[in-house]
């Protein structure tokens, strides 16, 4: 079949590259053990922003080259492309959505007094939450984690 | 799952089969993300009082699972010969880079085995229920590493299955030339397993 | 011969089968056709809907009247939760699954599925997981009383039934990730001559549209299942969902939601799919903006992933976070509010003929509204700080699902019956069936607006006597809604027997594949591949204001 013989040819192409690709995994799973522990070479600590930082870029590097070399993402057509990406989006957007956020900042009754007109929705809600327990049906977890007004 | 259907006059240009084998992993991917958001969450809410992984494992028991990460890639590279000497004919070469595969999978669970009786049996007495948990303690830590190891480890025995079927299928004969797309297609789930673990050791172990 | 010619693929294959009806029915358990499959996915989910049913009937006679009347606190509990699994895992995505199933691959002109054998698998594994799921009323303690959401901390300390649950939960979303897996190979890898992405008919780009929100949002929810059970199984060592062991049960309404709320488009979305179907055949005249109608469907996909927590609006998540989630959601408002004007305008200055589909699809639209209608509601936070966990919303997801899902897999039932068996139903019951359907619902469900606003909580064993005259009309109503389900299925029954044949095209202006192979199809689908007479999708204005319908491929 034709479209066969493209990923054949796009094998041949590979194979010299992927040893490289190997060396270059290793190097970054060297670099990453020593991002956290600098120690291991003598170095001082690095600040905690940085370590995260370059841990998350160094995985998502190797990542990539897995999928696109190894895959051979390299060799497909944009549409498997495309199916390969939508995953990392969705989860990417999910740990967004999943991500803390800190109840007990200060600046939001501010906000909220600041700018009365702007946020009548906003304060129409907080009164809603602060209701919350006369009405009937709220859950228990509305009862506890409603902010406190 | 042979691609025993023929394609349409319309398509992508692929075999169904790695249609079918990329959407499974959207699929898969997708599980993990569940799991990864989670511990996302739990381990940076606010005052979760959250240990650090190099603290936990120590220098050593990083360093254990640093070199387990190495065989994982190496066996990554060694499926990648596995398709190039397939595709050239080279069935027996073939045949003993696969063997290397599989070997690769097996140290890792093997490695993971070890380090798993190590830290429960040491460092997480508590949760075999022989002890309390230490005070201040988030146990989180415990479970949530022990979620993401033990589905990844899933992944990799099944992994292992998977390649044991392609190598018999070699050896019997049964893969050639001819379908090489069949150890294409087992290659896609077993560089994606090396590709969670990439993600895993960073997330779990090294942050 | 020519009998089992006229019998297409429900004809026997082998002399054995010929001869037996225990060789008959064990051909199709083993089928890979995935017609057979796609009637027994069919054939399931109306058992699963009918048990449902009966669970519902079971909830409404409960609180035909204040207090306890036939049944204890603790069983009832169970009611809503099993009801709303049933419906949702068991009838209506099933459902969808079989009639994709038979009509995508015809509709493509494929001979089949690309995976004839992960479909048979993926079929057979929801047997098992409904055994699951209803044996949970056989072990001690009974089935979980969580609802279907199964919130902890409730369902982590809920007994035994609850694990059964869970695992039942877990082998749904396994098959209905595999039927999404073979529906994405076989759409985008099998489709006949010229049949390119934007010549497919509306139904299979719902299929598409569907399966992609199956693959990457039913994992989440297994993520979240597989931690609630690994809690549940080894309390001592996992603490997700438990505050004590630095957990947050609110990571489990994330997970459960980034799921649950895309779910409800995957019970929609093929229904959109349906009616766009049946109201160009029926109006004999092309859908109106195609093109509109596919990337709608996909802006309702993409914008159903990013409104989840709008279920969460009372958990104490961030004002500005509930706001973001609030302005999304009404967004959702804009495609489908594209659609319900595409559909009415393909049918404005048609040639309409209201059988019993076209009634449904009718119906469909104008009840849909109202459900969307409250769905906008809900949407806004202050209103649903007041409305949640109300019969209100009991009212909006049953105006979404019952008149939504529900119509809509009626009128594709009535729409490929004589397709799928070459009979014709009883047009008269049809109707019948129509009218009483709509009636009811709208007397079951719409009083419960009023139930809500007056602040009746959902899932209560026992209200307030000041609502007893209400929840008796509505009682009344799903009494009159399920009987006359029977009638339906009694007239699906009879046409096997009695039923007019149904010729090639059945309803004369089907325009798609399917309706240029014979009633019921042969055994794989064409005698040779067939090649797709592009159809011109833009709308200038003269086609726009067309009334003839447009030639058919098959002419």
């Amino acid at each position: 079949m034709a479209h066969e013989q493209k990923t054949f040819l796009g094998i041949d192409f590979l194979y010299s590259t992927y040893m490289y690709v190997w060396v270059a995994l290793l190097v970054l799973t060297v670099v990453e053990v020593i991002v956290p522990e600098p120690s291991l070479i003598g170095l001082s600590a690095f600040p905690r922003w940085v370590v995260v930082l370059s841990l998350i870029m160094l995985a998502l590097g190797k990542t990539f080259m897995v999928a696109w070399y190894y895959m051979h993402l390299i060799d497909e057509r944009p549409s498997i492309i495309g199916i390969a990406c939508a995953p990392f989006i969705f989860s990417v957007f999910l740990t967004i959505g999943l991500w803390p956020h800190r109840a007990q900042m200060p600046e939001e009754p501010t906000s909220s007094n600041q700018q009365p007109a702007a946020e009548s929705v906003e304060r129409a809600a907080a009164d809603g939450a602060s209701d919350e327990p006369s009405s009937a049906g709220m859950t228990l977890a509305a009862d506890s984690l409603s902010q406190s007004k | 799952m042979a691609a025993q259907v023929e394609a349409g006059a319309e398509n992508l240009g692929v075999e169904n089969g790695k249609i079918g084998m990329w959407t499974f992993l959207v699929m898969d991917a997708m599980t993990f993300a569940g799991f990864l958001a989670g511990y996302a969450r739990l381990r940076w809410s606010p005052g979760s009082g959250w240990p650090m992984p190099y603290e936990t494992f120590g220098v050593i028991g990083i360093q254990l699972t640093a070199f387990n990460t190495f065989v994982l890639i190496c066996s990554s590279v060694s499926m990648v010969h596995v398709l190039a000497e397939t595709m050239k004919g080279n069935l027996k070469r073939a045949e003993n880079w696969m063997l290397a595969t599989i070997f690769g999978g097996l140290f890792f669970l093997g490695v993971q085995g070890y380090e798993w009786t190590h830290l429960i049996m040491d460092k997480w007495p508590h949760m075999l229920s022989a002890g309390a948990a230490p005070p201040a303690y988030n146990s989180n830590f415990a479970s949530t590493f022990l979620n993401l190891t033990g589905f990844h480890g899933a992944h990799v025995a099944v992994g292992v299955m998977y390649n044991v079927i392609m190598y018999l299928g070699l050896r019997r004969g049964k893969i050639d030339q001819d379908n090489a797309s069949l150890i294409e297609i087992a290659g896609l789930y077993w560089h994606f397993v090396d590709l969670i673990w990439i993600l895993v050791f960073t997330f779990v172990y090294l942050i | 011969m020519s009998q089992s010619d006229a019998m297409g693929f429900l004809s026997p294959l082998t002399e054995k089968a010929e001869n037996s009806w225990f060789w008959y029915i064990k051909e199709w358990v083993c089928s890979t056709d995935a017609k057979r499959i796609g009637l027994m996915y069919i054939i399931f989910g109306i058992l699963m809907g009918v048990i449902g049913g009966v669970l519902s009937i079971l909830i409404r006679i409960e609180l035909f009247s204040a207090g306890a009347d036939i049944m204890s606190e603790t069983f009832y509990a169970t009611l809503p939760g099993m009801h709303a699994t049933l419906m949702i895992f068991f009838f209506v995505i099933p459902i969808f699954t079989g009639v994709g199933n038979f009509v995508v691959p015809i509709q493509i002109g494929a001979p089949d599925m690309a995976f004839p054998r992960l479909n048979l698998a993926g079929f057979w594994i929801l047997p098992a997981a409904a055994a699951m799921a209803l044996s949970a009323y056989l072990v001690p303690k009974g089935a979980p009383g969580f609802g279907w959401t199964g919130y902890p901390p409730l369902s982590v300390q809920a007994s035994l039934g609850a694990d059964l649950w869970i695992a039942a939960i877990i082998l749904v979303g396994t098959s209905s990730t595999m039927a999404a897996v073979n529906f994405l190979s076989t759409v985008f890898n099998m489709r006949c001559k010229n049949m390119t992405l934007f010549q497919m008919p509306l139904f299979t780009w719902s299929l598409v549209v569907t399966s992609f929100l199956i693959l990457a949002s039913t994992p989440v929810l297994t993520s979240a299942m597989m931690m609630l059970e690994l809690q549940r199984t080894f309390p001592a060592a996992f603490h997700f969902f438990d505050p004590q062991g630095g957990g947050d049960p609110i990571l489990y309404q994330h997970l459960f939601w980034f799921y649950s709320h895309p779910a409800v488009y995957i019970m929609i979305l093929p229904g959109f799919g349906l009616i766009s179907e049946v109201i160009p055949t029926f109006s004999r005249k092309p859908i109106f903006g195609y093109a509109v109608m596919a990337w709608s469907m996909i802006a309702i996909a993409v914008l159903g992933f990013v409104v989840w927590a709008h279920h969460m609006f009372t958990t104490g998540i961030a004002l500005r976070v509930r706001m973001a989630f609030m302005l999304l959601t009404m967004l959702i408002a804009v495609p489908t509010g594209i659609k319900i004007f595409s559909w009415l305008a393909t049918m404005w200055g048609g040639s309409l003929s209201f059988k019993t589909p076209m009634l449904f699809a009718v119906g469909f639209i104008a009840m849909f509204t109202i459900g969307g209608l409250s769905g906008v509601v809900l949407a806004s936070v202050p209103v649903d700080i007041q409305l949640h966990d109300t019969y209100y919303v009991v009212a909006h997801i049953h105006y979404v699902l019952v008149a939504g899902s529900v119509m809509t897999i009626w009128a594709g039932i009535y729409y490929w019956w004589p397709k799928m068996t070459g009979r014709f139903y009883h047009e008269g019951l049809g109707k019948f069936h129509f009218w009483v359907t709509t009636i009811f619902i709208n007397v079951t469900f719409f009083i419960q607006h009023y139930l809500g606003m007056q602040g009746m909580p959902r899932r209560y064993f026992d209200y307030d006597p000041q609502f007893e005259w209400a929840n008796a009309i509505s009682s009344l109503g799903s009494f009159a809604l399920f009987s006359v389900q029977f009638v339906a299925l009694g007239n699906l029954v009879w046409s096997l027997y009695a039923g007019r044949q149904a010729e090639a095209n059945a309803w004369e202006d089907g325009e798609t594949l399917e309706w240029d192979i014979s009633s019921p199809p042969p055994h794989h689908n064409f005698p040779e591949p067939p090649v797709w007479e592009p159809v011109d999708r833009s709308h200038d204005e003269e086609e726009g204001h067309e009334l003839q319908p447009q030639p058919s491929p098959a002419e």
